[in-house]
């Protein structure tokens, strides 16, 4: 089995994988839905993530959901796992996410090479025709050192 | 553009301008200041890491405290009273392994218009002469109505 059918196919995998990501778990993400070498991730409002008395979401947490977000769609396009860390990460911002909206991302690897992953994705409230943030990233793999989320023990 | 007046701000007001961003305080973060100016100081903790194996922080808390070096520049800079700051985007390079030991940051101004503004941030942990991140944001500074 590839990656993207171990956490399609066992609830557990997928939360064993968000709990070995401490920033991640610490936000509430959730994965919401993995296919193949692509993910949408929800970030539950939490007022504690505000950029100021309005209650918006601080774009910090954005940046951070882009990149978690990334990670797995990252995971779910390998063949077998591997480790990877961010090269370069652009996070654009069209309007400030409202106070009390949960936050959707969805995004996809959308080309591997040996080297390098290569992702893109976009943030919403309410519906992925209206996104109000987009990203794009790449990924270095370090195909020497031990993957975060191997798949034996995987549930942990 | 060259290098502003550094104003010497009292812990008083430091404290003031942090207090404002929930999502700073949820960090950690803290501002400090050197002869250089007004800088960011996050000191590690666990709910920050992405990769427990190495430990490494999260690539969207390196990303977070860039822009966060940024955003507080521009708003301690004197150019936006009376301005919304608006991160219209930032980029983020990830130059080195950024580890589990506290990290810093600082913003250097390329311009600062009426508008606009461009402002690049480096982060640190050992030592500034080896930057673990580097990125640069665009933003836009609209009057407040």
């Amino acid at each position: 089995m590839k990656p993207y059918q171990i956490l399609q196919n066992d609830p557990k995998m997928m939360l064993g994988y968000m709990n070995r990501v401490p920033h991640s778990s610490d936000l509430a993400m959730q994965v919401l839905e993995v296919a193949y070498g692509k993910a949408t991730m929800l970030l539950p409002y939490n007022p504690k993530f505000a950029a100021d008395a309005s209650g918006i979401i601080h774009e910090g947490a954005i940046t951070s959901l882009f990149d978690s977000l990334f990670g797995i769609a990252v995971y779910v396009a390998l063949d077998e796992p591997l480790m990877y860390s961010t090269l370069d990460l652009r996070v654009e911002i069209a309007e400030p996410a409202p106070a009390g909206k949960d936050i959707h991302a969805t995004g996809e690897c959308y080309r591997l090479t040996h080297e390098i992953a290569y992702t893109r994705a976009i943030a919403y409230w309410e519906s992925p025709d209206k996104p109000f943030a987009s990203a794009n990233g790449s990924f270095f793999f370090t195909r020497d050192r031990k993957p975060m989320h191997p798949m034996q023990g995987f549930a942990q | 553009m060259k290098p502003e007046h550094i104003k010497i701000w009292s812990e008083a007001d430091l404290e003031k301008v942090l207090a404002e961003v929930p999502y700073a305080e949820y960090l950690g973060l803290r501002l400090k200041q050197d002869r250089q100016g007004v800088y960011c100081y996050l000191p590690c903790k666990d709910a920050l890491i992405g990769n427990p194996l190495l430990p490494a922080y999260h690539g969207g808390v390196v990303g977070t405290v860039l822009e966060m070096a940024a955003a507080f520049y521009l708003q301690l800079s004197g150019h936006c009273q009376g301005k919304k700051i608006h991160m219209v985007s930032f980029d983020t390079d990830y130059l080195r392994p950024a580890f589990g030991v506290d990290i810093y940051a600082r913003a250097y101004p390329v311009r600062i218009g009426k508008a606009v503004a461009n402002i690049r941030a480096e982060a640190w942990q050992q030592s500034p002469e080896k930057p673990v991140a580097v990125g640069k944001g665009n933003y836009l500074l609209r009057q407040e109505q």
